[in-house]
Parts: structure tokens; sequence; C-alpha cells
């Protein structure tokens, strides 16, 4: 800053620039290009918004499924994003206050996320919540009798979700970090001043933490609308489509089954848009909840 | 900048240095496959085999999974880098626009006259062939003969055998069932089968739906007979392994006692049921009344295409004819390659098998399997009833107008007659709009 | 009077420090149950059945053969080690030019002033939101195409896998770039400029000042990106190349159950597919441990 040359940032940046040209701008405009196109026998033809409003046309080709699409999508989200949110925070926070272990503990915690979708993952989630897996047992000995899980539309989504929030370790790490960035000096000046532990957390951790709050709150919804594997591997997006989350049905129609990357693009766009929505209101709402110190 | 520059030039050297070697020698071939690991080995050791007695060519193998497979395949043939012979499913002639993009075989020095007269038929588009077959196969049942003979049941030849089989093993154990757990591609198969029998009719005729409401309600009904007598599980809420061989309730506890599949893929239950050998059995298709041969759909299972550039150049169409030939033809290949790809209606390759005193190929449920389909088939044509798969039944976002609906109905979320409604509203136009591209 | 309290307090206190561990323990061993479940049936014959994590029938077939990939590229099959190196030929470079080139870009944003800079924070912001659908399709058809695909499509060291982890040359992680940010955007300013004042350059700030306070930060990065890189099974499926170049995404599929390969084999690779995952993880443990920006803040 003093004595700061005034070319060196644009110099700096060049890499990002090349990155952002290459990689993002030419593919985007690329993509909003193809999803006005369609492959009508055999031959690309220019057809304007007709793939979008196709879309939203139960009777068309994938009108059906994406409109499915969409509610099963933001379901997940609205469920998964705010669960993963408290319990990676509750779980950071606890493992901030000085406990015995802290490195077995963090590592145990991320365990999950670093198996990711590892077959053997799979299988033993199959195992949890098939119909004469380990959910199932558990309840039988209470005389409960067996639930469907994977064979209902709210057991399976119950199966992802929760494959999805056991895997926290990253944004609990995330917290971790912002939390550790809490001056101590803070807490020690509440604790004289007669605060019980949860006040300070709500007073103090909670307000300073706001922009990781905010970031993690972000990503996660940007990643969860994104969700691709889970559902994938877990639920096949059964029973009966109820998890077939909209990147599956994008990945269908554009690289398995489809093949018709037009309406892919369609479809991606289509997602981007109701992701941005979505960020922009959060974004325009931090105004009022978040607190930086610069 | 000295570093950049450095990097720079070692960028720009390779590229040119690849660039210049962009030619690869005319007498590697590439050949692709999917497959198990099972599938893989003996396949190496047939490219192994060829590589010794052709010395002056070379094999490059590529070879994945199932899945991911045919996008990849349509990815590589989009840029013009398919490999020199890949395999293939009959019905991506059709749907990877096979006219356009595979060799026409008549170009090889290939000895069509050892298949059957018409086994190329459907691979052909235009007079072009666009895929040499490697077997034929049908959708059949096999039972676990050890889940009838504890509830002393005998084999089913008819669908009321089926019926009695079923209460018989229920009767013994709630649990168990005469075939247990079909999802809705099966269930497809078996109700287009079982009207066939009665209607006559093959499930697409014309490019059309040929069955009737009625007749569609019919099947269902049936199937619902099947799911009251312990033939089928009552809903499929009750057991959600989408994966049969893998089923607990088939491989560990023998709660099924049946499966329903293509003769060329049952080696996928053999390996996951303990003593298959002993227990497995081929059970073809149910009939409406003993000694009929009727309901039998067939298709040809996998091909292997070749890629339009292989005529580009002299060396390497010889090289890939002496390849085909060498793994249709050359008893050692032959032998290790086995019926893991089903089993060849080429007459030479057909009879290295049968005569293999080693391997005792005819004696595998592949071969069971496809002694029943081929016969029950010819019968049929002798009624004049075609039952070849349509082209585009099994085309990817086509299948799921029929088995949807099937789905829904084997959830128990619609009756026979929404589910029939529904199949029937979208089946001829979707159809017409996956075969027009 | 005092002392009563005071027992009666540290009481409480011992009460909820237990009941903390308590939970803690509980948690934990519902997160690493799975792992611990995956390695007993890697020594367990057939299918594993039950859901103790120790073996129904104990056997060694499964790791005797977890290194061998059968029917990869020949009958033998070439050695999984190789397809870890495979792997690692794009992680690596993926994961230490992309750590960097975020970095730098988040430092300009967030320690220099110049035109454009709203803009550009715009800019990352809204590429974070675009979901990757819409870039893949694209991305795909640029490196497929005759100019580019000679450049990965061969068997030379780190450029099959170009695609993989070219673009983390060029900071084209948003998430890592606004991770960076708002990380730096928390270190008061007052420490830069009492480097400035002592006469240091823009670079030795970075390099000397804040790079060490954001330590565990970077290896915060550098480790999500490298477990990303490492679970990323569609890149490598899309942008295939020659058989001996396939990392373990792609081998490990093909080692299914059948006459060859038992369930045991199965979980057995599967467990070598995530072991150095692992053992980076607990390598990196030892950068997350101390606190940082506070002393420098204090005094």
């Amino acid at each position: 800053m003093v004595g700061q040359k005034k070319w060196l940032p644009y110099v700096l940046l060049i890499p990002w620039f090349i990155g952002f040209l290459v990689f993002k701008l030419y593919p985007f405009f690329n993509s909003l290009y193809m999803s006005l196109f369609k492959r009508i026998q055999g031959q690309v033809k220019y057809v304007g918004l007709q793939n979008y409003v196709d879309l939203f046309d139960k009777n068309s080709t994938w009108g059906g499924l994406f409109m499915n699409g969409l509610k099963v999508t933001a379901t997940y989200v609205l469920v998964t994003v705010p669960l993963i949110l408290i319990v990676s925070l509750l779980v950071a926070y606890v493992l901030s206050r000085k406990i015995k272990g802290v490195g077995f503990f963090r590592t145990a915690y991320y365990i999950p996320t670093v198996l990711g979708a590892n077959v053997a993952v799979v299988i033993l989630w199959r195992y949890i919540f098939e119909y004469e897996g380990l959910i199932n047992q558990g309840l039988s000995l209470f005389g409960i009798s067996p639930v469907s899980w994977l064979g209902t539309a709210f057991g399976a989504m119950i199966s992802i979700v929760l494959l999805r929030v056991w895997q926290f370790g990253s944004t609990m790490l995330i917290f971790l970090n912002a939390l550790k960035n809490v001056p101590e000096t803070l807490y020690e000046a509440a604790t004289i001043d007669g605060a019980s532990k949860t006040s300070q957390f709500f007073r103090i951790t909670l307000p300073m933490i706001t922009p990781i709050i905010l970031f993690n709150g972000v990503m996660r919804l940007v990643e969860t609308f994104q969700v691709f594997n889970g559902p994938q591997l877990i639920t096949q997006g059964g029973p009966l489509d109820s998890t077939r989350v909209l990147n599956m049905v994008i990945y269908q129609v554009a690289f398995s089954g489809g093949q018709d990357l037009y309406t892919g693009s369609a479809m991606s766009w289509v997602l981007f848009i109701i992701i941005m929505v979505f960020t922009i209101g959060i974004f325009k709402s931090s105004k009022y909840w978040v607190y930086y110190q610069d | 900048m000295k570093k950049i520059g450095l990097i720079l030039i070692m960028v720009l050297s390779i590229l040119i240095v690849t660039g210049c070697n962009n030619q690869k020698d005319d007498s590697v071939i590439s050949f692709s496959w999917w497959g198990t690991s099972d599938r893989s080995v003996s396949t190496y050791k047939a490219i192994e085999l060829f590589e010794k007695k052709y010395p002056e060519y070379k094999v490059e193998g590529d070879f994945t999974v199932w899945s991911g497979y045919q996008q990849s395949l349509s990815n590589k043939l989009s840029r013009g880098r398919e490999s020199d012979v890949f395999q293939i499913n009959y019905n991506w002639v059709y749907s990877m626009y096979g006219k356009d993009h595979f060799l026409d075989l008549n170009e090889l020095n290939i000895d069509f006259s050892k298949y059957p007269v018409n086994e190329h038929k459907p691979l052909m588009i235009d007079n072009k062939i666009l895929g040499l077959s490697q077997s034929e196969t049908g959708y059949i049942f096999y039972l676990n003969k050890s889940v009838y003979d504890q509830a002393g049941a005998s084999i089913p030849t008819t669908w009321q055998e089926l019926i009695d089989a079923g209460n018989k093993i229920g009767a013994l154990n709630s649990e168990k069932y005469a075939i247990g757990r079909l999802d809705a591609q099966q269930v497809a198969m078996l109700m287009f089968s079982y009207l066939s029998q009665i209607t006559g009719k093959n499930v697409i005729e014309e490019d059309k739906l040929s069955f009737t409401q009625q007749e569609l309600q019919q099947g269902f009904a049936f199937i619902n007979v099947l799911r009251n007598n312990n033939v089928l599980i009552p809903s499929n809420a009750t057991d959600t392994h989408n994966d049969g061989p893998s089923n607990p309730r088939w491989q560990q506890q023998e709660n099924y006692g049946g499966v329903l599949t293509w003769n060329t893929a049952i080696s996928e239950y053999e390996n996951t049921l303990p003593n298959a050998s002993e227990k497995l059995v081929m059970a073809g298709m149910f009939q409406q009344e003993a000694n009929e041969r009727l309901g039998m759909y067939k298709k040809v299972s996998m091909a292997y295409a070749v890629s339009k550039r292989v005529t580009q150049s002299e060396t390497k169409q010889k090289a890939v004819e002496a390849f085909l030939e060498f793994m249709t033809t050359d008893p050692e290949a032959v032998k290790v390659l086995g019926v893991d790809r089903g089993v060849s209606n080429h007459t030479v390759t057909q009879s290295i098998l049968a005569n293999d005193e080693t391997n005792s190929f005819k004696n595998t449920l592949e071969w069971k399997g496809h002694d029943i389909v081929q016969a029950y088939y010819n019968a049929q044509l002798e009624e004049n009833i075609d039952l070849y798969i349509h082209p585009f039944y099994e085309h990817d976002t086509f299948r799921k107008i029929y088995e949807s609906p099937i789905e829904k109905f084997l959830f128990g979320t619609v009756t026979a007659q929404q589910a029939a409604s529904e199949i029937i509203s979208r089946f001829d136009t979707e159809l017409l709009k996956v075969i027009n591209g | 009077m005092k002392t009563k309290k005071n027992l009666i307090n540290r009481h409480k206190k011992n009460v909820n420090k237990t009941f903390k561990y308590t939970l803690l323990i509980i948690a934990a061993f519902v997160m690493l149950y799975p792992l611990l479940w995956i390695i007993g049936a890697s020594f367990n014959d057939g299918p594993k059945s039950s859901f103790w994590i120790f073996p129904d029938q104990f056997t060694l077939e499964g790791w005797k053969g977890a290194l061998k990939a059968p029917g990869w590229g020949s009958v033998e099959g070439y050695s999984l080690l190789r397809a870890l190196w495979n792997t690692l030929q794009y992680v690596i470079p993926q994961t230490l030019f992309m750590t960097f080139s975020t970095l730098l870009t988040a430092f300009v944003m967030t320690r220099m002033h110049f035109k454009g800079k709203k803009l550009v924070f715009t800019i990352i912001i809204t590429t974070l939101l675009m979901p990757n659908t819409i870039f893949r399709i694209p991305m795909f058809a640029f490196w497929t195409s005759d100019l580019m695909i000679n450049v990965w499509d061969n068997e030379l060291p780190f450029l099959p896998f170009l695609p993989l982890w070219a673009g983390g040359l060029f900071a084209v992680n948003s998430f890592s770039v606004f991770m960076f940010i708002q990380f730096f955007r928390s270190i008061p300013i007052d420490l830069d400029e009492a480097a400035y004042i002592d006469g240091a350059s823009t670079f030795q700030v970075l390099w000397h000042v804040l790079i060490p306070v954001l330590k565990p930060i970077i290896m915060t990065v550098a480790l999500l990106l490298f477990i990303s890189s490492f679970n990323d099974y569609q890149g490598p499926l899309i942008y295939r190349g020659a058989t001996s170049t396939y990392p373990l995404s792609l081998v490990l599929p093909t080692l299914g159950v059948d006459s060859i390969n038992t369930y045991a084999h199965v979980y057995a690779r599967s467990i070598f597919g995530v072991l150095l995952l692992i053992i980076v993880f607990f390598s990196a443990q030892k950068y997350f441990v101390g606190n940082d920006s506070d002393s420098a803040i204090k005094g």
C-alpha cells in the first residue's frame, strides 16, 4: 500500500483473468448459445427459447422429469443446508473450547468427508437403510414394525440428507478456523463481567463469525443445489424419481441416455438462475446480520 | 520472467513433438470393450494369443465398466477418436447414427455366410452391415432348484405350474418366493412375453404399441396373480435392493427362487450364489399350456463395430480383418473367450465351443439358455410370430415411457388401469420422437 | 461457605465435562464406524452381512490381491500403485498451483487498491454460483478439439491429466479465492501497516506477515482441494486417455465381484483407494494445532 506500484495488482491478477476468460466466460456464453439450439431429425436447428419452454411443459420429453427435479432439489437444499450449518458449528464450537485430544476428534469428524463417495460407503449406507437393514433391525428391538426407508420418497430423502450431513467435516474445519480467530480477550472480558457461556456464544462468538457463516451458508447452498454422488449411488434417484435431483437429470440428458447437450445446457442455465436468485437474496440480507472487521 | 519463458518453450516443444507423433502405427489396432474384470482378463489372453500368431500386429486394449462406456464412446465418435474396433449394444447402431459413423462391414473381408441368414438383418441400415454380431440373447427364467426342492415343488414349465410352486414354497415359509423381486425392466419383459403368448403380437409393431388398454390391464392383472401366490413379492417397497445379484435374499438367505434375465447375463447371478452350479437351472419362458413354445423375445446381444477410418489404410484394414477372423475362428482364442459374450451363432465358433471337452461349454447356463431361445424363437417364426426386440425398445429415454408406470404399479402408487393408460398415452408419440432423432 | 459453593461448581463442571466428552466420543464413533466396518469387511470371506466390525469369516485373500488389478491393460494387469501415481499426477499439481494462485488473487483483492476491484469481486462471486454443468460441456469440447487434444492425449508424465489440473494455474476455484478473501478480511490491516512502516515491500508483507497468520487456513484450503481432486470421479471419466494412464477412480470400478475378485478384494482395494487421503489428512494435522492471529495482535 505504501509505495505500491500502480501496475502491480493488474499484473498479479493476470492468471486469474486468463482463467476467467478461458474457463468461465467462454464456456458460459457457449453454453447459453447451445441452449438455443436443438437437434431435430439429425440436424441442429436454432429454436430460440423453445428448450426453456419445454422444460416447464409436463408433456415434453424432459419437462416432467425436470420439474420433478426442481421440487426434489429444493426440498433437499432447504433441509440439508441448515442442518449442516448447525451441526458443524456446534461441533466446531465444542472443539474450539480447549478440549483434550482436539486433533483426534477433528480427524474423526473429518473422515466421512475424506471417504466421499467411496464404494464401501455406498454399500454400508444402503445396508443401514435397507428394509432388513440396520435401522429396521434397531426398530424391531423396540417392537416397531420395519419402515421401507429406501422404498418411500420420505425415507429415501432422509437417507441422502443424512449422508451429506454425516460429511460435515469441511464446513466444521472452516468454522474451527473462524472460531480460532475470535480474540480470547473478548471472552475473558465477558467472563469477568459475569456473562454465561451460552450468552457469550450468542453475543460474542456468533456475531464475530458471521462473515464465515455467510460464506459457509452460501457455499453449501450452491453446492447442495448441485448434489449428485449421494442420490446417484445410494438411491439411484428412486424410488420413483423422488430423489432424482437436478444434476442427475442434467447428467442423464446431456451425457448418459439422452445425449442431448442442448436441453442439458438449457437445464444448467435454469439451475444457474435459481442459484443466483437465492444467493443474491442471502447477500442482500447479509447487510442486516453480518459484521465485518474492516 | 526467465522461468516463465523456459516453461513456455518446454510446452511449445512438447506440443510440436506430440503433434508430429500423432499418427499411430497402422499395424496397431485399438479395441475397446466393457464388462467385468473376468471378461477383461480373458479378452487380454485372447489378444496375447493373437499377437503371438501375428507378430506384425499389436492390439491396444481399452477396457472400462459398463457405466460411462456409452457416453465415452459417443464423445469419441463425435471427435473421430473412437477405437478401430469397439463393442456395442445392438440398438446403438440406431441411436448412435451408425449409418453415418460406423464402417459398413461389407467393405471388409468377412464371411457372413457362416452366420445364420437373418442374424445381421437387425444390424443393417440401408443395406450396410454396421456391427459384427457376437451372439443373440433372450430374456428367460433361471431358477434356484434348492428352493423348489425344499418345498417339494417341481420345476415348472407353465404359468399355472409356476403359481402352484409359488403356493407350495410360500406355504413352507411365507418369506420365500418362487421368483422373488423383479424390477420394472424385468416386469415389462414378463408382461410383454405373457401378452405376446396370448395375442400373438410383438409389443411394438410398425413402430407402434400393439397392445390395447384391455390387454395391458390383463397383463397387470396377471402380475397381481403372481404377487398373490408367492411368485413375486407383494410390493417392491419391501425390498429395496436394486441390484439383483448382490441382493442378500438371493445370495445368502435364498428366499428368492428365480431370476429373469438375458441368458448372456446369468453369470452375474452365478457369481454371487454359493454352489450355483448345483442349484441354478435354466427354466426358459413359462407357457400358457404345456408343450407350447411362445413368448420368446430375442435380439443380438452385443456386436463389434468398426471405425470408418480402418478402410483408409490397407495395413490397418488387413490387421482388423485378421483380428476379427482370429477372435471368431482361432480355436485357442475362442476357448479362452468362452461364452462370456454369449454363444456365438457363427458355425465355426460354435463348433469349437461345442467340441471343447475340458470346458464343456454346452453345459453352461448361457448355452442352455441359448438353445431354448433359438428353438422357441424359430418355432414362433413358423407360426408367423416375430418377437424380435425393436431397435428402440431399450432406448434410454424412451424406455422410461413404459418402465415408469410399471414401476409405480410395483410400488402400489397407481392402479393397473392408470398404469396402462399412462403407457398408452405417450408410447407412440415418444417412440416416433426418438426414431426420428 | 465459599468452599462449598466452589465444590458444587466444580462438581457441576465435571459433570458437564463428562457429558461433553461422552457426546463427543459417541459422535466420533459414529463418524469413524463406517471406516472401521469397511476395514473389517476387507478381512471377511464373502459379503458382509452383519453390522459388527469383526469379520464373520476371516481371510487375507482380499489383501493379498489388493494391489493387483487383473484385466487392466493386460491379463496380469498393472499394479494399483500405478493407478495411485496416475491419480497423484493430477491431484498434486492441482492442489499446489490452485492454492498458490487463489491465495495470490485474494491477496490482491483485499490488500491492494485498484480500479475495477468491485467488478472483479462481483465476477468472482458470480462464478461461484454457476453450476459446474454450465462449464463442463463447452470445456470438454475445448479440450477434445484438434488443437488441444494432442497436448494431453499421450503417455508423458503429468500431461495426460492436464484438463484436470490446468485450471489450478489460473485460480479458477472461486471457492478458494472467496475463502481466502474472507479470511484475509478478518485479519486487521494494522498488521500490514506495521510492516510497511518498518519498510517492508508488498511481497515481504505477504510472505512474512500474512502467510504465517493464514497458515492454518492455507493448509485447510490445500487439504480441501486435495480431497476434492482425489475424489473426483467424473473428470477422469470424461478425459480418458490411454489405458495406462487410468487413475484409481477409473480402475477400481472395473474390479467388481466376479470369479476372480471376491468381496474382500473389493473392500481391500477401496481402502487402498482412500489410504493416501487419510495419511495426508493425518499429517496435515500439525498445521492446525496452535493459535496464531491473537498473539500477533496482542501487545
